[in-house]
């Protein structure tokens, strides 16, 4: 009797293939709307978490310049003023175990930017000054050559580590490593090339620069004697609330500053950031959640729309199927089962293209493309609700009539 | 006993409202199995009410219908479909075929509801009831397809497929042209020769003569009920 009432619905579907289509149509819309929406929020998130992340966890940066009492207020020198008040002093005792216990690795680094050159080839690049720790510390890897040492820092060595891009630019399929580049004018001995790392937190391509040791970068190209910032790796993540307040204090006698609020650094922390991004997103998913759930509504609206319209149409039909012996069951079943067929076809169709459509904009968005089961159990769910609550309400309400009042129906 | 039976039939639409009307009003009728039945009357008359009552379409207001020794009023409505699908057969005035769908599957349509025929079955015996009324050539054609005597005869063929015992037909010749109505009025005779019982409302007397008993409706009441002796 199922096979009977399968075959009814079936052939009830394909006598107007374009109704049945509309109708698949709404769901199909609805589902990949939600589901792509869904997959865009999350996608977008998980992105700029992970680019946080990236900058490392147990790091604490000591940029130059106050930032008052606000954890997200930038620095001075983050507004272009140039401040000079981080120095070498303030690294020896940073590294000093007793003043800061939870300190690991301290990397005073400097920035600039030069003509970069080799042969005829020129390049305009950023030039970084680091220390001989600064590839573990901020975990980046070589592809070939070598870290330069602390020898190298301590003696001004004219060494240079290069980011992939700029080595691809300068020397193409050769390998630089142990040519002699120059950087404003300066010889630098090419000891390593860093692997590939894209562009990371905050903008910053770190394939497009060039390392060199840090006093060389000062004394050398910027002829300063001061830091743009110093990174701070802590023993782990756990301590660095001990740790800021450590390198804090430090600081601060060094500066021969007592009202903490009137420092001349800031301490920053990427987990603070990290906090404030997660806040942003969240806002930005929960912003996604609202259109998807819109887009869900709109959805939802339509396939009751043309499940009603559909179904009323029909009215006619129950009549008649009434008139030569169908039961309400009969009748009950039929529609169940159209709204059923209608809904899970479509709702595949919008499951497939709500896939394929979230791999495209993570293509474009360039993140991983998340689909999750439960933004497509929502949409399926939803969609699916709508489909056979408004398919089986109007057949029900016609079900009940007399054979000759659904007939007589226009 | 009567296979049909009504007392004090009464038939109201829109009760207890301001536009009430009474359609049919203390109908007392019998037919015997094997009779041919004409029921006749203008426009508003209530016959085609009287049908739908008689045919199990729709219910009466009041009053007792017995079909077959059964008390209708007091049956469920899983019930009522069943004696619509088993027993009886409907010929509508529209035809009311199901669109886009061949004259095989049309005629099919009861013999799914019957639940007890294969798909095989089906198709056999629905050829069987097409070939019976001459549309042998037009299985396989959609109403769209077919003139409206041909669509009719689809109609008769699908109130036969279950082989019921009764055949109500509401003005089964008002769409049809002169020659249309002679065919299926001649299947209508065949039938009854063959022992079903037919009832059919028609307001045209050419039609009605084709009858053995011809009952006049007026203001939803029986004005009179005749053995048609000029037998067509």
């Amino acid at each position: 009797m199922l096979f009977q009432s399968i075959k009814i619905a079936f052939k009830a579907l394909l006598l107007n293939k374009t109704r049945s289509f509309l109708t698949m149509l709404g769901i199909i819309i609805g589902i990949t709307a939600v589901i792509v929406l869904i997959s865009a929020g999350q996608g977008a998130q998980e992105l700029i978490v992970n680019q946080v992340k990236g900058i490392g966890s147990n790091l604490l940066f000591v940029l130059p310049g106050g930032s008052g009492k606000s954890k997200f207020s930038p620095p001075a020198s983050a507004q272009g003023i140039i401040v000079t008040s981080l120095n070498d002093q303030d690294v020896k005792f940073l590294r000093n175990k007793t003043l800061a216990p939870d300190v690991e690795y301290v990397s005073p680094e400097v920035r600039g930017q030069f003509t970069l050159s080799y042969n005829n080839q020129e390049e305009l690049g950023a030039v970084a000054g680091e220390d001989e720790n600064y590839g573990s510390v901020r975990n980046v890897p070589l592809k070939s050559g070598e870290w330069f040492s602390k020898a190298d820092v301590d003696g001004m060595s004219q060494v240079a580590i290069l980011g992939s891009t700029i080595s691809d630019d300068l020397f193409g399929v050769e390998d630089p490593v142990g040519k002699v580049i120059k950087i404003k004018q300066v010889s630098f001995r090419v000891v390593g090339v860093a692997k590939a790392k894209g562009v990371g937190a905050f903008g910053v391509d770190q394939d497009g620069q060039v390392i060199v040791p840090v006093s060389t970068a000062q004394k050398l190209l910027l002829g300063i004697n001061y830091y743009n910032n110093i990174a701070v790796q802590v023993r782990s993540e756990s301590v660095i609330p001990q740790a800021t307040d450590e390198v804090t204090k430090v600081l601060l006698s060094n500066h021969k500053i007592s009202d903490p609020d009137k420092a001349d650094f800031s301490v920053k922390n990427p987990a603070d950031a990290l906090s404030l991004l997660t806040n942003i997103t969240s806002i930005l998913t929960i912003f996604l959640g609202a259109i998807a759930g819109i887009s869900l509504l709109v959805g939802g609206i339509g396939i009751m729309n043309i499940m009603l319209v559909s179904v009323t149409e029909r009215t006619r039909e129950i009549g008649l199927r009434k008139a030569i012996g169908a039961r309400r069951k009969d009748i009950l079943t039929q529609f169940l089962i159209e709204a059923v067929v209608l809904t899970v076809f479509g709702g595949v169709v919008g499951i497939i293209l709500g896939y394929l459509g979230a791999l495209g904009i993570a293509a474009l968005g360039n993140w991983t493309p998340i689909v999750s089961i439960s933004s497509i159990l929502l949409a399926f769910g939803v969609c699916t609700l709508f489909g056979l609550v408004f398919g089986i309400y109007p057949a029900n309400k016609a079900s009940k009539l007399s054979p000759m009042e659904a007939l007589r129906y226009e | 006993m009567a296979l049909i039976k009504m007392e004090h039939v009464r038939k109201v639409y829109n009760n207890g409202e301001d536009n009430e009307v009474a359609a049919l009003k203390d109908i007392n009728l019998e037919i015997q199995a094997g009779e041919f039945v004409a029921v006749m009357g203008a426009s508003g008359s209530g016959k085609s009410t009287l049908m739908h009552v008689i045919g199990f379409l729709d219910s009466a207001s009041s009053g007792k219908y017995f079909f077959d020794n059964q008390e209708i009023t007091e049956l469920p409505a899983d019930a009522l479909s069943e004696i619509r699908n088993q027993k009886v057969g409907f010929v509508f005035q529209a035809f009311n075929l199901l669109a886009r769908t061949s004259a095989i599957d049309n005629v099919a349509l009861p013999m799914l509801y019957a639940r007890k025929y294969t798909l095989a079955q089906m198709a056999e015996r629905s050829k069987e009831m097409l070939v019976q009324v001459g549309l042998e050539s037009r299985l396989n054609h959609h109403p769209s397809e077919l003139s409206g005597g041909q669509q009719q005869r689809v109609a008769i063929a699908r109130a036969l497929v279950n082989n019921p015992a009764v055949i109500f037909a509401d003005e089964p010749t008002g769409n049809l042209d002169s020659r249309s109505t002679e065919e299926v009025m001649g299947i209508f005779k065949k039938l009854n020769d063959e022992g079903r019982t037919l009832i059919f409302v028609t307001h045209e007397e050419e039609v009605a003569a084709y009858a053995k008993r011809i009952i006049r409706l007026k203001d939803g009441e029986i004005v009179s009920d005749i053995l048609n002796t000029i037998r067509k």
